[in-house]
């Protein structure tokens, strides 16, 4: 009876993130995989998804059929990258997101606190998006490594470690005809960005195209990665990194608060960033890049804008219906009496920002209280569970739907901006950033009309 | 992790229709309601094992296998609501939830501070009533028996009882000691009415009273195990039942 106080918690610890490797990642022990853990780990994905799948029809898919075609194929894995593929095709007959296979080696790869600076994550201090065909510099992280080598946004990306942007172009071409271009956009994004991450000391040898279309070679020294590094549960451990900034635009101050990821380790700093913004005239949010995370902290931290009890989504799990319930944040980090942040919200997206974030922008989006801007979200948006299967590898699986406000659903459709303000090369070059350009304006429009 | 949502369904479902089918011949051998929670206050010690305590610490172990989570919780509690518990989550913080008397609350580094309400506000009230396990008929509007079965291996009666506020608990008493051996809860939470499914485990006594030292509960697909690492009857100041800072700043 005592025990109905913890039932909370594992609604809202639910993940809703994007963040798993794929799922051909190498094994660094290639060691012959056992049989019969091969058929458990397969039984135990099969399984988790037979039990916790919201509809009980699987959308049409016929689930027992599809184990039974796979099952031998898992028998017969000798590795566990081979058994990944095996699992992984399983998970994609449902065409839903949030169906992957974190592998083992991922996890347990990376240790947070670690005191050899060898073993310490690192990047090249820039990130890249896929547009128009081309990899590009989106932004260029002050004091990085790309910073320190010249490179400027709007440069494109020719190649980078092994990849090249002729390999990416041929996995654009071989990808479009089964997904649509933004999922394209997010796989090609996420592949190139991959090759500007790895140890800290590490040297990528980097071509690029500058503005005048000059080939410029680098090596970039990955430097260490500037944020915390954050484990939570069967995750691997992350990165965690939160960025506030003021703007200065017609008279008007405006706040800007960036993060990578939604995780606990996240909380202080976005709440103390609120707290910092609080008397500003408008306030932007920038989820571009960020895949999600905890889908607990969205609701929780949407209460920092929302001055009445609402909801950012519901939850549709195969037996219950459960509320993103927000709660107005009426006390401050320091502990004083505080109203909820009363002036503009925009929020910019683009195809990049996933699941929580997803949650948290067309939530808040949907109640009329941010506008969006920049461009279509991910569309990947169904909270999920990552239970650690017998060979040691996580599951990524989604346990329920998410409809939004008035019924919205972003699964698939992503968060459709208000204002579209896609990224593109001369506006990246010029020194300009479309999207929160056009949020800065209308903030700045917001409170002349106040 | 535990998956049981969909055998548990079938379970429930061919439960039904043998209760249907079988209603008139139970009508006849099972013990009513009263007789069964009367059978259970006495296996766990009877009132007067209860009532000599006036305040209980229980310090717990807990784990979420599926989130790949342990984490550990303290409850304290004094005659006769007074409540605050407290669960560690490593990387996240504490989550903790209280009642002083007059305000219930609860804080939590994804929500902030929050004074409870309503359903949760009476659901919580019930929980952290000092003689939950004695007061059935007080804290439940109905209590009926309703079937024999069978739970965490152990014949059982089912006894369905239904708050004031309309949440359903069915609680399976064991037919040979008269504990608690497991429940399926549906209670509302600030999200919405979660159902759960719990089991007790290894009674054991503190302080003159059984209590189970441990409890699976499935929720939402997740399993959660609870391990009572303590449990002490000694007095608890009462400044630790006092609001917080930041919920008293909610009242302001």
């Amino acid at each position: 009876m005592k025990s109905i106080g913890f039932l909370a918690l594992g609604a809202a610890l639910s993940a809703c993130a994007t963040a798993a490797p794929p799922a051909d990642a190498p094994s660094p022990t290639p060691a012959r995989l056992d049989p019969a853990v091969a058929l458990a780990t397969f039984d135990s994905a099969w399984s988790s998804v037979n039990r916790t799948f919201w509809d009980t029809t699987f959308y049409g898919v016929n689930w027992p059929a599809v184990r039974d075609s796979l099952r031998p194929r898992a028998q017969q894995a000798t590795s566990n990258a081979e058994l990944r593929r095996v699992i992984t095709a399983m998970l994609d007959e449902l065409g839903q997101s949030h169906f992957n296979v974190i592998p083992g080696e991922a996890s347990e790869s990376l240790r947070a606190g670690g005191s050899e600076r060898e073993g310490q994550p690192g990047d090249a201090g820039m990130e890249v998006r896929y547009v128009d065909g081309r990899v590009l510099v989106t932004r260029v992280v002050p004091g990085g490594a790309a910073d320190a080598a010249g490179i400027r946004p709007g440069w494109a990306v020719e190649a980078a470690g092994a990849m090249t942007a002729q390999r990416v172009a041929d996995a654009v071409q071989k990808l479009s005809g089964t997904m649509d271009a933004r999922r394209v956009a997010y796989m090609a994004a996420g592949g190139a960005g991959a090759a500007l991450r790895g140890t800290a000391g590490d040297t990528v040898q980097v071509k690029l195209s500058d503005g005048a279309g000059r080939m410029v070679e680098r090596a970039l020294v990955l430097r260490e990665l500037r944020g915390q590094m954050a484990r939570f549960g069967n995750l691997p451990p992350m990165e965690v990194r939160v960025e506030q900034d003021t703007l200065r635009a017609s008279g008007r101050t405006i706040g800007v608060i960036g993060f990578n990821i939604w995780l606990p380790a996240a909380i202080p700093a976005l709440d103390r960033a609120v707290d910092e913004l609080r008397g500003t005239d408008g306030i932007v949010i920038d989820l571009r890049g960020n895949p999600g995370g905890l889908g607990g902290m969205a609701p929780g931290w949407a209460g920092h804008f929302v001055d009445r009890r609402d909801t950012l989504g519901t939850m549709i799990t195969r037996r219950d219906r459960l509320e993103f319930v927000i709660n107005p944040r009426r006390v401050s980090a320091a502990g004083q009496r505080v109203q909820p942040f009363a002036g503009p919200v925009a929020i910019l997206t683009d195809e990049m920002t996933a699941s929580t974030s997803e949650i948290f922008a067309g939530g808040l989006q949907a109640l009329g209280r941010a506008r969006v801007f920049g461009a279509t979200s991910s569309g990947q948006a169904l909270p999920s569970l990552m239970p650690r299967l017998p060979n040691g590898d996580v599951l990524l699986h989604a346990v329920a739907d998410m409809i939004g406000p008035g019924g919205v659903r972003w699964e698939g459709p992503g968060v459709v901006p208000d204002t579209p303000a896609p990224v593109t090369r001369e506006a990246l070059l010029a020194g300009r950033d479309p999207a929160l350009d056009a949020a800065v304006a209308w903030i700045v429009e917001q409170n002349s009309r106040r | 992790m535990s998956f049981r949502t969909s055998p548990l369904r079938v379970l429930a479902l061919a439960g039904a229709a043998l209760t249907v089918a079988a209603a008139p011949a139970q009508a006849q051998t099972l013990p009513t309601a009263e007789q069964v929670v009367a059978r259970y206050v006495t296996a766990i010690g009877g009132e007067q094992a209860i009532s000599a305590q006036q305040f209980r610490r229980v310090q717990i172990e807990m784990s979420m296998p599926a989130a790949g989570m342990s984490m550990t919780a303290e409850m304290m509690q004094a005659r006769p609501n007074k409540a605050v518990m407290n669960i560690e989550i490593p990387g996240m913080g504490s989550m903790r939830q209280g009642y002083d008397g007059q305000v219930a609350w609860s804080i939590n580094p994804m929500q902030g501070p929050k004074i409870l309400e309503g359903k949760e506000l009476a659901d919580l009230l019930r929980q952290y009533d000092f003689d939950a396990n004695m007061r059935f008929s007080h804290m439940f509007r109905t209590m009926e028996t309703v079937a024999r079965t069978e739970m965490n291996g152990e014949s059982c009666v089912n006894v369905r009882m239904v708050t004031e506020s309309g949440d359903e608990v069915l609680n399976c008493f064991a037919d040979d000691d008269g504990l608690l051996v497991g429940a399926v809860v549906k209670s509302s939470t600030e999200m919405g009415q979660m159902e759960s499914t719990i089991t007790f485990h290894d009674y054991r006594e503190f302080g003159g009273l059984k209590m189970p030292t441990r409890t699976s509960m499935s929720v939402m697909g997740q399993q959660m195990e609870m391990i009572v690492k303590s449990m002490t009857t000694d007095p608890i100041d009462a400044s630790v039942f006092a609001l917080p800072a930041e919920v008293k700043a909610l009242q302001q």
